[in-house]
């Protein structure tokens, strides 16, 4: 029996891996053949409108040389980062409190983070608007309480609040992604680790952390690529001030209808997201599996 | 002693005032503990009073939800008793958590930490507790020669088989030579074969290191082969504590003769006939010791006291096969003696040659008769 199957192991395995040929097929066609389309026209020639297909670098040339789109892609960049990052960083704990300390109520504290998705990313987004507008709740509650004379201008349509809205639509994500890793770190090892001499302290960083630091990257990543390519939520919430890179690349694609240079600001964006998820994925290694 | 355990927080070692001075202090002290989880209605723990004293292999015996986990998760302090106390070297260690107490856990899956290797994973103890590096690297090696793994140190757990996971669990708690080494059911996972290797090599190396083990098992093989002194547990309660001897010779409840071994437990009487103590159990009737008390109580005989000869014992009874049940290296022969059912465990050829209904003749030592409360 067991020669049997050491001899048929190649096409055995081969026949496991058949039923994934259309699967790789299908995600060739949706991932990468509109990636393929886009590289094509990013090396297109494009002038007055006009769409030449010849070979030049020109769009790239353009995407990083203007010092306006060079700024805007630089914030862009901060902005999603700190978001990302930000949304991380409360979801994390949140999600090792809901696993830790709640044991009964669990269920219904994944859901109430998670339900937010569930409402249309446009309503979640002017939800904000009227939260930070000048006669939103904040303004009016301060105006009423007789701090301020006038609203706080600072609050909408700007940096700030494209920060905060994209902070607040990435929580789910970094949650449910944070929630999935630390649910899965046996209690058993922290009451290894508290055995062995480690305080709450020293057992978070030496064993909790190192094996669900992948998942908290996840979340990361998940959040960093809702917010790197989002237009949406600077044009609600940014005005002018809060421009980003996705609404350039909108922009190139419709009213300024330059579809190579979009294309070639795109890839751009997307080497550079690629750069710095594989940074993250570098930091968050851990050797070992659970299982 | 009652004073002393009335100043719980005094340093010292009061369990050793009460003692011979031969005896060794006592390490761990259980002063009438109870559990009782939340949200439970019975007491998973229930008024367990023990002293385990230094350097002893002592073991906690009984049956699955008898709470021995609980009572070794009370010691390690992932458990608060619900009333009573434990003191730990003398000292009363509420309130004190698990990583400030002197003791170390084998756990019963092992719990090794999956992302570091073998190697990290011994050292872990030693590096919480900021040893120096040199000296480090100097006890895990040692601590890994101890068990067998040197080769192994930099393989990951997942890249072990059961024993040798078992062995590395092993290291971890005995790393920092606690003063206490709790073990659940540290073989529980393991094949009968390399149970009974560890087991030899688990009692050999606890006489070397002279740390106090408690062992919690409910295999009563384990616990009769390895201990020093064993604890019998039945729900929450303490049934019994005595040397393996003690407690397979002379269980002192009933609980405790069924539970150890194979026993003929019974009702009878303990009466004075013409100044001589005797025994009724059924129509057989026994010498006694002369101070055994008089009146109604429980009888108790292992089965391998009864003998098939009539030469065997003092005691001869005339009875009838019952049954024969074939165990492979032995059988249980059923006798009918006069109102009780005996059972003797006999050689495997003899209980062929038996048939039911037979006539037979079976006899025991006197002396063998166990007299139990209850
Ligand atoms: N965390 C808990 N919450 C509620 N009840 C518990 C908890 N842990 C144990 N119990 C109960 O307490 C009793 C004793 O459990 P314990 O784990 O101490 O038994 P045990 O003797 O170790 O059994 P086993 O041999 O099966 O491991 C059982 O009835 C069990 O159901
Ligand atoms: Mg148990």
């Amino acid at each position: 029996m067991a020669s049997v199957a050491v001899t048929h192991e190649g096409r055995a395995s081969f026949r496991r891996r058949l039923p994934l040929v259309p699967l790789a097929a299908w995600a060739a066609l949706l991932v990468l053949a509109p990636n393929v389309l886009m590289l094509v026209y990013s090396l297109w020639r494009t002038r007055e409108g006009v769409l030449y297909r010849v070979f030049t670098f020109d769009n790239y040339i353009a995407a990083v040389t203007n010092d306006v789109t060079l700024a805007i892609l630089g914030r862009t960049v901060a902005i999603a980062v700190g978001a990302a990052l930000l949304a991380t960083a409360v979801a994390y704990p949140m999600a090792w409190f809901v696993v830790r300390r709640l044991s009964k109520h669990r269920l219904l504290a994944v859901l109430l983070v998670v339900v937010p998705l569930w409402i249309s990313y446009l309503v979640r987004v002017y939800a904000w608007k009227i939260i930070l507008g000048d006669n939103g709740i904040i303004n009016s509650t301060l105006i009423e309480l007789g701090l301020r004379d006038e609203p706080l201008s600072f609050m909408l349509y700007s940096k700030f609040a494209v920060f905060l809205t994209l902070t607040y639509v990435s929580i789910p994500f970094a949650f449910v992604a944070s929630y999935a890793a630390l649910e899965r770190v046996p209690a058993s090892l922290l009451e290894a680790s508290a055995d062995a001499g480690a305080s709450p302290a020293r057992a978070f960083r030496t064993v909790v952390w190192p094996l669900s630091r992948q998942g908290a990257a996840i979340g990361f990543a998940l959040a960093l690529l809702l917010c790197i390519g989002d237009y949406l939520t600077p044009a609600m919430v940014g005005g002018l001030e809060g421009t980003m890179f996705g609404s350039l690349i909108v922009n190139q694609f419709g009213l300024t209808n330059n579809w190579p240079l979009g294309a070639a600001m795109s890839i751009v964006l997307l080497l550079l997201t690629g750069a710095l998820l594989a940074l993250v994925a570098r930091f968050t290694r851990t050797e070992g599996t659970l299982d | 002693m009652e004073e002393a355990s009335l100043s719980p927080s005094r340093p010292g070692t009061p369990g050793r005032e009460g003692d011979t001075p031969l005896e060794p202090p006592t390490v761990v002290r259980f002063d009438d503990v109870s559990k009782v989880y939340n949200g439970a209605t019975t007491k998973a723990v229930d008024g367990v009073s023990l002293d385990i004293r230094a350097g002893e292999f002592f073991s906690i015996l009984g049956p699955s939800g008898s709470g021995k986990t609980s009572c070794l998760r009370m010691i390690a302090g992932f458990e608060q008793p619900s009333s009573g106390r434990i003191l730990l070297d003398g000292v009363d260690v509420q309130g004190i958590p698990p990583y400030r107490r002197d003791v170390n856990t084998v756990f019963q899956n092992y719990a090794l930490f999956p992302h570091m290797s073998i190697e990290a994973n011994v050292s872990y103890p030693l590096r919480m507790h900021r040893v120096a590096k040199h000296e480090i690297d100097e006890r895990v090696s040692e601590t890994l020669a101890l068990v067998e793994m040197e080769e192994l140190r930099k393989r990951f757990p997942h890249q072990l088989s059961g024993g040798q996971r078992q062995r590395a669990a092993l290291a971890r708690a005995l790393v920092g030579r606690p003063k206490v080494l709790l073990l659940d059911e540290p073989l529980g996972a393991l094949d009968l074969q390399l149970r009974q290797q560890m087991q030899l090599a688990l009692k050999q190396l606890q006489r070397d290191v002279g740390i106090t083990f408690v062992y919690v098992t409910h295999d009563q093989g384990e616990a009769l082969s390895m201990s020093d002194r064993m604890a019998v547990m039945s729900t929450g309660h303490i049934e019994q504590v005595g040397t393996p001897r003690e407690v397979y010779f002379h269980p002192n409840t009933p609980f405790v003769a069924g539970f150890i071994g194979k026993a003929n437990l019974g009702r009878g009487t303990v009466v004075l006939e013409s100044g001589a103590t005797v025994g009724h159990w059924g129509g057989i009737s026994f010498p006694m010791a002369a101070d055994t008390p008089l009146g109604p109580c429980a009888f108790s005989l292992r089965h391998e006291s009864v003998s098939l000869s009539d030469g065997a014992g003092d005691i001869a009874v005339r009875g009838t096969v019952e049954e024969v049940v074939f165990l492979g290296d032995s059988s249980e022969v059923m006798v009918a003696v006069d109102g009780v059912t005996l059972v003797a465990k006999a050689p495997a050829h003899i209980g062929f040659a038996l048939s039911n209904g037979q006539a037979i003749t079976v006899s025991f030592k006197a002396s063998e008769v166990v007299r139990i409360d209850g």
